[in-house]
């Protein structure tokens, strides 16, 4: 039989000489219209015919089930004619009987069926009296399904000869189709006879037996089966001939059977136990324990070729001994060692000192189903990243992470791509899912992790994470600052309180460590408290530059600090903090050019610092060095062209500079870049530096525009500050209410009671203006001290602001608040307030208005 | 192997390491240990696996120790056990009536005297059963690995034919295979032998379907191995016969020991003819076997056959010669190797029972009882046999009823007087049939089997006139060549014609060789066969022509006759047609099908027809024509 899988293998082409015949099928046992036919087989790929593999005669194809038998065409037309032309001339020159039903039978083995049919009617007619022809004739046409034809045949050797067993049961048999049961059981009375059994195939009575039982004669059916039963007494072993028997006394609702007893036997749950199959099975046995033996040596082998990894996040080389295995140098990043299933210890050295214990050990059977992986991880440095990733052919889904970290040996149950590049596609049927599990070094930044898991509201877990990072790590600042905004966020200050201060004891310094501590909360009390600490610290440590910045930032006056930064400055050259310290004073004063001496100084030392860096372009900006920001910040566009930030500025030079038509094509450069990004928060804010530039162009109508009718907060916020900027205050206080908007800013409510005032709704102004230092109030202590001085009923000195910790943009509002508040003191701010508003947009252009307008 | 080639082979091993009796058995022990390797290559394989599993155990773990100590076990056993099954032949102790020293104190002196003379092992059980023979058996008691139990079998018929002295000398033959250990070997050989007819018996059945076999191999293993094995263990065989014949004559006297085998020529022939067949007749009326069987064979041996069967079977005792097809020597040879004349037997003396019987010496009086337990083990081992023959002679008796009433004028219709005929074969056996078959074939002269029948019966009875019938049906039907040929061989046998029994012999052997290579030559069509002309007489050649003008489509025919081989009387023609066509037609082979299919029902010539295209894959048989002068008999053209 042909066999295809998926459109490739074997196939019959074609269909000539097509002889039918009715008939049951040997193989299903169907009746049906056997077809016998020459095709030809080809070998096919995708169901076209590449190779042909002969012509065939195919002989009783059975629609129902397909089977067939097939012969060679050449062969099958060889023999036809041979055999039927041999019989032929035998019976020529031998005309008897005999020979003539063997001319016959082999033109019906070779479906010669109306030659067959001539010479039937010559038989009939040359042998009309011979019983044993018309047996014959019945049963061959019987065999092909003439069955009313094979009926007569036998009538006919019935009439003739009426004691032939051949005739009779050929006569029965008709009778049974018929219906005419108690006639045909008339006809095979002799087979009912004692010793019948040794003589005839009792199958006919089988037949009868169960024409009666379909006719609900269930007592003549038994009675035909007791003679089986005696006759053939080893029937009664045969389960389906019990079955028979038992509907019958079922429906006659016998209490005793005629069957005998079963007896137990264990051979019955065997097969029929004949040689041949127990042949088949021994052989099959052997090639079984073939194979099993095949698998026992790989499962071994295995065992003994494990793979450790070991990953090193060190920039130190590390050397790992293994007893009983070897030592292996030079190990950075991943490496990976072979070694059978086992329990180890590994000593370490290089990065850390460190022995490690670990068993490398899998299941016996899931040695060959599972992909476990087992990871040595030094000093639990490395963060290993578990993927997840699900292929499916349609809903793709996002791939899950896990993170490992911390501990020395990690044992992962499933990793089918171990520090291997997963697939990016993968051949797999429709409607299938397939999950393949990648292991890996994460390679990115950690505080990412802490935001993906912090994303996923595992906070737990987060902080977990921060607190294992900042342990090795005390100066991530990214992490420290991860750390301590979401646990305030969270209400966990007591937590990251503790954590901090554990290790504010720790040396060196480190600054940043002790300034996020510092700014975990600014009390007074509190800086009192941390500041006698410090003092008593640098009482021992006298010449610690970092303990005396750190201090600087705690005492209660702007004069003990910059004594304290200058002395940390000249105690350590290399203390950026401080630097940046002095540098952040100066720029309060609006004294841009020592501020932008002291922060390049602190940028050269720490150029990765935001807030240096921010400090710096801000000084360098109200020192109108525009051509040299411009260059940078277009190097850095053409870098990173998604980069807002050194876009805006970009913008902001070049709008200094008058240059307006020249930062449009920019900020929308921007714009197409941040829209083609595959993250939806860069998309949402594609038209930021659009925004921002139409901010510092004082474009505002346009900016209303843009912004109208705008729900999401920042594009309501714009369009707030584009009104305000209009003149339009009242209008934006209404759309931007103070209750409904979460905004804790206390400048954006100072700046909204300066337009008010600008705008001479004192009373709404009063308002703000309220909310505003309430805000001031929650916050920290500086912000405390200015609290103060915008509530205090005269006028401060300009020195006085001067002991105000500040950024320029916060002081220059502080001091336009005072000035409407005391506008007898204005004329001592206003030349302050000019330097100090040094940043282009929103609030510089607000208060230029204000300004203008107490000019 | 053919029969010729086993008889050449064992006049080798006799002629050659045959002289050396204890060569011989060195030879025998090693053949039938390479048997034994042989019969054990799967057992061998699942050693070899399941070592292969104990051996990792070695290296593995824990766990793998486990699985593989536990799948070696279940391989070794499991597997051990369906590949030692093939190995294992039971030998049952065998059953019938154990006798006692204190029973029969004649038989046991006997025994005791035989056993010290001879220096033989003793037996462990001394059973009468009922059988016309005596023999020894030995039954390992730990299956293969010996220890086996020796029991004497002596069979009742065979105690109520021979006199004590007779008895003596079977009994001393016996002794002699013991003493010499012709018995434990000879068991060993045996149990080999059934080992391999279970094999072979296997590999007679049919393939079932989806079957794994290794047939191929193993039976291109059987071809070398065992004509040389059964050759070597048949010369072996022979040589203990004779040895224990010249040992019996030495301890109980040549002349017992000759009338013993004398006797028991008639005995044997007179039990297996006459008196057991005429028991079995009584299970046509009764349902149960007769009380008194044994005492009927006794009569019967008593009685010794008919004048007339004396002196045949005394004639064809002598005339029987040595053949291969036994280990036991003629009776002849036997009488002269123990220095006996064949002539001068008294008929009187040798056709019947001896009297007083050793039945009744050396059972005494305890004989009564002996023979009724004996009758009553072989009632209880015959029973179901004897209902089921009294079942199918119920059955044959109403078909004959059937048929003598359906049929008006039975005598004029040969097959019914066949299916007349074939039913008292059964019913009553051969006897009385020959009228009967002989009617048959005056109305049907070629009916296969009343020939076969009726040759057998003549045979049977010494009438060379069924020679006739068998070579009549040997022609009829090829089919039932081999069982014809049986026939003649055992009558040629008890006729002592050794040349004639060669011939039959080496006609089975060709017929063997050459039927399935005859039925290919006249099926089929190989490119190396040869065509010769085709030899057809002018009527028959202008009746061909006739038909062939018929067909319009016919451009040239040719004609040869293949050269057969295996039966050259018959004829096997080739006939190529040349489709009529175009010079600017592309060649179409299925018009030319068409025109085979055509041609090949309307030809007739005397033998079988093979119609061919010239073109497709006969190409290159219709090329051959070419080279046959005469070959083509018809031409469009000229037809015209």
């Amino acid at each position: 039989m042909p066999q295809m899988v998926n459109g490739c293998g074997t196939t019959y082409y074609g269909k000539k000489n097509i002889q039918t015949r009715s008939g049951s099928c040997p193989h299903c046992g169907n009746a049906v219209e056997l077809k016998s036919y020459d095709t030809r087989k080809w070998f096919v790929i995708v169901l076209i015919p590449i190779i042909p593999l002969g012509r065939l005669r195919i002989i009783d194809y059975c629609p129902a089930c397909s089977r067939h038998y097939a012969m060679e065409a050449d062969k099958w037309e060889t023999a036809k004619q041979l055999e039927v032309s041999g019989a032929q001339e035998k019976y020529r020159t031998n005309p008897t009987a005999e020979s003539a039903i063997e001319a016959h039978q082999q033109m019906m083995n070779y479906h010669q069926l109306e030659d067959a049919a001539a010479f039937r009617k010559m038989m009939r007619e040359k042998y009309a009296d011979n019983a044993k022809v018309h047996a014959y004739l019945g049963a061959v046409l019987e065999r092909f399904g003439q069955l009313d034809e094979a009926t007569a045949s036998y009538t006919r050797a019935f009439e003739l000869r009426p004691d032939m067993p051949d005739a009779r049961i050929g006569v029965a048999r008709g009778h049974i189709r018929a219906g005419k049961l108690t006639e045909a059981r008339a006809m095979l009375d002799f087979m009912e006879k004692p010793g019948a059994g040794q003589l005839y195939a009792l199958e006919p009575l089988d037949t009868l037996a169960r024409a009666f039982q379909k006719a609900e004669r269930h007592e003549d059916a038994l009675a035909l089966f007791a003679v089986i039963q005696k006759e053939l007494p080893h029937m009664n072993e045969q389960g389906w001939f019990r079955v028979l028997i038992g509907k019958s006394e079922k429906a006659l609702k016998r209490k005793d059977s005629q069957l005998p007893t079963q007896k137990f036997t264990w051979k019955r749950f065997f097969g029929p136990g004949n040689a041949s199959t127990a042949r088949t099975l021994l052989f099959i046995g052997i090639v079984l324990s073939v194979f099993a033996l095949g698998l026992v040596i790989s499962n071994e082998y295995i065992r003994r070729h494990r793979t450790l990894h070991i990953v090193n996040a060190s920039t130190k080389y590390a050397t790992v001994k293994i007893s009983g295995v070897g030592e292996f140098t030079n190990l950075k990043g991943r490496d990976g060692v072979t070694i059978k299933e086992g329990h180890y210890q590994a000593v370490i050295s290089g990065p850390v000192q460190q022995t490690v214990e670990f068993e490398i050990s899998s299941g016996y059977w899931a040695r060959w189903f599972d992909d476990p992986a087992w990871v040595l991880n030094i000093g639990g440095e490395s963060i290993l990243e578990l993927v997840h990733a699900h292929y499916k052919v349609e809903d793709l889904e996002p791939p899950d992470y896990e993170f490992f970290y911390g501990e020395s040996f990690h044992r992962f149950p499933e990793v089918t791509h171990p520090f291997k590049e997963l697939p990016k596609t993968v051949s797999m049927k429709h409607g299938e899912t397939r999950t393949l599990v990648n292991l890996d070094l994460f390679e990115g930044e950690p505080y990412e992790v802490f935001y993906y898991i912090s994303e996923q509201n595992r906070m737990t877990e987060a902080w977990r994470l921060a607190e294992w990072r900042l342990r090795s790590h005390p100066d991530d600042d990214s992490m420290l600052a991860v750390y301590t905004t979401s646990a305030k966020k969270a209400d966990q200050l007591e937590r990251v309180e503790n954590f901090l201060r554990a290790g504010l004891t720790n040396r060196p310094v480190h600054i940043q460590w002790h300034r996020f501590y510092q700014n975990l909360q600014k009390s007074k009390t509190r800086n009192a408290l941390l500041a006698t600490e410090y003092a008593t610290e640098l009482k021992n440590d006298p010449t610690n530059s970092a303990l005396m910045y750190l201090l600087g930032r705690l005492v209660p006056t702007r004069a003990e600090s910059r004594e304290l930064f200058a002395r940390a400055c000249q105690a350590d050259t290399n203390n950026a903090f401080a630097y940046f310290a002095r540098a952040y004073d100066r720029s309060s004063l609006g004294d841009w050019a020592r501020a932008r001496e002291l922060i390049d100084h602190a940028c050269k030392l720490q150029p990765k610092q935001d807030q240096f860096t921010h400090l710096m372009h801000t000084a360098r900006f109200a020192l109108g060095d525009f051509a040299a920001l411009e260059k940078e910040f277009r190097a850095e566009v053409a870098k990173r062209p998604r980069n807002l930030y050194a876009c805006e500025k970009l913008c902001e030079v070049l709008v200094a500079q008058g240059r307006n038509v020249e930062a449009t094509p920019i900020a929308q450069a921007y714009e197409k870049n941040a829209r083609t990004s595959a993250h939806p928060a860069l998309v949402a804010k594609a038209r930021d530096a659009l925004r921002h530039l139409l901010e510092i162009t004082g474009d505002f109508a346009a900016l209303e525009t843009e912004t109208l009718n705008k729900t999401d907060a920042e594009s309501r916020y714009a369009h707030f500050k584009s009104l305000v900027c209009l003149g339009r205050v009242e209008e934006a206080i209404k759309q931007f209410p103070p209750e409904e908007n979460k905004m804790n800013d206390p400048y954006h409510f100072l700046n909204a009671a300066i337009a008010l005032r600008t705008a001479g709704n004192t009373a709404e102004a009063k308002r703000w203006f309220d909310l505003g230092l309430a805000a001031l109030d929650k916050g920290d202590g500086d912000m405390e001290q200015v609290a103060t001085m915008l509530r205090r009923t005269t006028p401060p000195a300009l020195a006085d602001t001067d002991e105000l910790t500040q950024s320029a943009d916060a002081k220059s509002v502080t001091l336009v608040t005072l000035a409407q508040l005391h506008p007898s003191a204005s004329r001592d701010y206003l030349p302050r307030i000019e330097k100090l508003n040094a940043e282009p947009g929103y609030q510089q252009h607000l208060l230029k208005q204000a300004i203008a307008k107490m000019k | 192997m053919t029969r010729e080639e086993f008889d050449k082979l064992v006049q080798q091993v006799e002629e050659g390491v045959g002289r050396n009796p204890a060569a011989l058995k060195r030879r025998v022990l090693r053949l039938a240990i390479i048997g034994y390797l042989g019969l054990l290559f799967w057992l061998l394989v699942i050693i070899a696996i399941s070592a292969g599993f104990f051996a990792l155990m070695l290296l593995v773990d824990t766990q793998g120790k486990i699985v593989c100590g536990l799948a070696g076990i279940v391989i070794l056993f499991g597997g051990g056990w369906t590949a030692l099954k093939a190995l294992i032949v039971k030998l049952p102790p065998p059953e019938g009536r154990v006798v006692i020293r204190a029973e029969v104190p004649e038989l046991f002196a006997v025994l005791d005297d035989l056993q010290k003379q001879l220096r033989s092992v003793p037996f462990h059980q001394v059973i009468i059963d009922d059988d016309c023979n005596a023999a020894v058996a030995q039954v390992p008691r730990l299956g293969a690995l010996g220890w086996s139990r020796n029991y004497l079998l002596i069979g009742l018929p065979l105690m109520d034919g021979l006199s004590r002295d007779e008895m003596r000398a079977v009994l001393a033959h016996e002794f002699a295979h013991l003493s010499r250990d012709h018995g434990r070997f000879s068991h060993w050989l045996y149990r080999l032998r059934r080992s391999w007819e279970e094999i072979f018996k296997q590999l007679s059945q049919p393939r079932t379907q989806g079957e794994i076999t290794g047939r191929t191999f193993v039976t291109k293993y059987l071809d070398w191995f065992w004509p040389k094995f059964n050759a070597h263990a048949f010369v072996l065989s022979r040589s203990n016969e004779y040895e224990a014949d010249e040992q019996a004559g030495r301890i109980a006297g040549k002349q017992a020991m000759a009338s013993a085998l004398v006797r028991l020529r008639f005995l044997g022939r007179q039990l297996g003819d006459n008196t057991w067949p005429e028991v079995w007749q009584i299970a046509n009326d009764q349902p149960t076997p007769p009380d008194d069987v044994f005492v009927r064979l006794r009569d019967g041996l008593r009685a010794g056959p008919h004048a007339a069967e004396r002196s045949r079977w005394m004639e064809e005792a002598f005339l029987v010669k040595t053949t291969n097809s036994d280990t036991h020597p003629c009776l002849t040879e036997r009488l002269a190797s123990l220095g006996i004349p064949a002539s001068g037997w008294k008929l009187d003396e040798v056709a019947t029972a001896a009297s007083p019987s050793s039945a009744e010496v050396l059972l005494g009086d305890k004989l009564a009882t002996i023979r009724a337990d004996v009758q009553a083990h072989w009632r209880k081992e015959t029973e179901k046999n004897w209902r089921d023959r009294h079942a199918r002679a119920n059955a044959l008796a109403h078909r004959l009823s059937t048929l003598n009433q359906a049929v008006p004028d039975p005598g004029a219709d040969a097959d019914s007087l066949w299916d007349q005929a074939h039913v008292l074969l059964d019913l009553k056996g051969d006897k009385n049939l020959e009228p009967l078959l002989r009617q048959i074939l005056a109305l049907k002269p070629n009916h296969a089997p009343a020939n076969f029948y009726l040759g057998r019966i003549l045979l049977d009875a010494g009438n060379n006139e069924g020679e006739t019938y068998l070579e009549r049906v040997i022609e009829e039907d090829e089919d039932v060549l081999l069982q014809a040929c049986a026939i003649l061989r055992e009558h040629h046998r008890r006729s002592g014609r050794t040349e004639k029994i060669r011939e039959v012999e080496a006609r089975m052997d060709r017929h063997e060789k050459d039927t399935a290579a005859s039925r290919k030559e006249r099926s089929e069509f190989a490119s190396g066969d040869v065509l010769i002309p085709h030899g057809l007489t002018d009527d028959e050649l202008t009746k061909l022509r006739e038909t062939l003008a018929a067909d319009p489509q016919l451009a040239r025919t040719e004609l040869a006759q293949k050269q057969m081989k295996f039966f050259p009387k018959q004829k096997f023609y080739i006939l190529c047609v040349h489709r009529w066509q175009a010079w600017h037609r592309l060649p179409n082979a299925d018009q030319d099908r068409v025109l085979v299919n055509r041609i090949s029902k309307a030809v007739q010539l005397p033998g079988r027809v093979l119609v061919i295209p010239s073109s497709g894959s006969y190409r290159a048989l219709a090329k051959k024509f070419q080279h046959l002068p005469g070959s083509e008999i018809y031409r469009h053209g000229a037809a015209k």
